[in-house]
């Protein structure tokens, strides 16, 4: 079996929408070699944004040129991932298979479809130990921000702090 | 890079919990003290001892483990890390427990903790009600095994309580972290003790009302092969969360009041809706909820946008929308973020 490579990273709506609302897009587009996102979550930001929420306005600005939109072939055989995922989620998947690369979600159906395809899954606090890792941004940094998507984004991580699951923890 | 002081390692906290609850276990096999002065007392049947977890469901059923049978006992921790979580107590001959000294005992106790790195505990929930988990404590968690003969007619009567009735409500912001463990379905877990939990509502009786209806209708649903019935229940849960179907308790206590805010709180909920639920929003709510379809798709299906689906579920008191529920999960995307930099 070829080797899969991890990149591009296909992004969908839940991590577009929690690094915008801690105006981390600019993190999100440096931090990634080959951030990508899919027309139907590219779609999915901008009504959100004309919806009135405003912090997604960074991220429509970047749509493009810093976080290029890949067009995703339709699967034939893909009515089992759109039955239960919206379109950006299927189609973060869809371009996965397509390209190769990693999905990055926080919704836990689009985990489950990904991985049953053996597809490789980040997410947004994944992101952030990365970034931390990269020495690209800082652990308290790093802590406000997901305490701010707890608060706001209804996120969730079985962890209070990044710093637990730094791999120099003692 | 400075950052803030180190807590003591996640798995560590984890493994001693696990540890700590299969101890008591034991302890309540042995017939030890709980450490309130009470003493369980041991029913033995030929050469078998069972375990039963305390809590009941919604319908009154337990689970009975056996020790020595390689089934495995859910015990509801209720601690910080990982209530909920399935702890299997096998390979432990009921024979040997009876008869060993404390030595003994301490050699079982390794045996079995041994065991723990083998537990399984990947959670399934896909919104539940607090991400705030509470101070770890130990003897309100770990006093919830008692012994009985096979026959279940006969209960110690350590901390027994029948259903939730007996017990205080959880304060708001002090709710528990709530998981479902795998292997169980979603109506399992929302009858379950956490799945109560996970409403995250100090009106304890009335959620137990509600998801024991819950459990009813998702039943019947599944006799039936409906597709419907997410309206009645997502109408029930609403009118919980928002008190609409209590009386104006509060209403008149004196300003300022915790009892006169929590009222107007209610007030506000009731006046910013002027209907019920419609089909579609419950339905989409149950579904997701249950895990059928995604948080997008169920905004989809209710005809909103996903942030506006968002502040619904909020309303209605699930709070824990996205991210990884297990220490799996997360480890998993760990790995894939970490991969990203080969």
């Amino acid at each position: 079996m070829a080797k899969r490579y991890p990149q591009p990273v296909f992004l969908d709506a839940t991590v577009v929408s929690n690094f915008a609302s801690t105006d981390g897009i600019g993190f999100l587009t440096t931090l990634l070699d080959s951030p990508v996102v899919s027309p139907a979550v590219r779609d999915e930001i901008e009504r959100g944004e004309h919806a009135g929420y405003e912090y997604l306005g960074s991220a429509v600005e970047v749509f493009g040129e810093k976080l290029p939109v890949r067009e995703v072939p339709s699967e034939a055989d893909d009515s089992d991932i759109r039955d239960r995922l919206d379109a950006g989620e299927a189609e973060s998947i869809l371009g996965v298979l397509a390209h190769g690369g990693t999905v990055a979600t926080d919704d836990l159906t689009a985990r489950r479809v990904a991985e049953s395809r053996d597809l490789p899954v980040t997410g947004s606090i994944g992101l952030l130990v990365l970034g931390i890792e990269r020495e690209q941004i800082d652990s308290k940094t790093t802590d406000e921000w997901l305490d701010g998507w707890r608060k706001h984004r209804g996120y969730y991580a079985p962890v209070e702090s990044v710093t637990e699951l730094l791999d120099d923890e003692p | 890079m400075s950052g803030p002081p180190r807590r003591p390692g996640r798995r560590n906290r984890e493994r001693e919990h696990r540890r700590q609850c299969l101890r008591d276990a034991l302890a309540v096999v042995r017939g030890r003290s709980d450490g309130d002065g009470n003493r369980e007392r041991r029913q033995r049947r030929g050469d078998r001892v069972e375990l039963r977890c305390e809590e009941e469901d919604a319908r009154g059923e337990r689970q009975t483990p056996r020790v020595g049978e390689q089934r495995w006992c859910e015990q509801a921790c209720g601690g910080t890390d990982a209530p909920g979580e399935r702890i299997r107590l096998h390979g432990v001959p009921a024979a040997d427990v009876a008869s060993q000294d404390d030595t003994a005992g301490q050699a079982d106790e390794r045996a079995i903790g041994d065991e723990i790195d083998g537990v399984e505990r990947e959670c399934d929930a896909h919104a539940f009600g607090s991400s705030r988990p509470v101070a770890h404590n130990s003897r309100a968690a770990h006093s919830r095994v008692e012994t009985t003969s096979s026959g279940g007619s006969s209960r110690s009567g350590v901390g027994r309580r029948r259903g939730f009735e007996s017990e205080k409500p959880m304060p708001r912001g002090g709710q528990r972290q709530t998981v479902a463990p795998v292997g169980r379905t979603a109506a399992d877990w929302l009858r379950s003790t956490d799945g109560f939990r996970s409403l995250g509502t100090p009106r304890y009786r009335s959620v137990v009302e509600f998801t024991e209806s819950l459990g009813r209708e998702l039943e019947h649903r599944a006799s039936r092969r409906r597709s419907g019935g997410y309206t009645r229940l997502f109408t029930r849960l609403y009118r919980v969360r928002s008190g609409r179907s209590k009386s104006s308790l509060g209403s008149n206590a004196p300003e300022g009041t915790f009892l006169r805010r929590e009222a107007r709180h209610r007030d506000v909920m009731a006046s910013s809706t002027s209907s019920e639920p419609t089909d579609e929003l419950a339905t989409a709510v149950g579904q997701y909820v249950l895990g059928e379809i995604s948080l997008g798709k169920a905004a989809e299906a209710a005809g909103m946008t996903r942030w506006e689906f968002e502040e619904v579920l909020r309303d209605a008191g699930f709070e824990a929308l996205y991210g990884p529920r297990t220490d799996d999960q997360l480890d998993d995307e760990l790995d894939a973020a970490r991969n990203l930099g080969e």
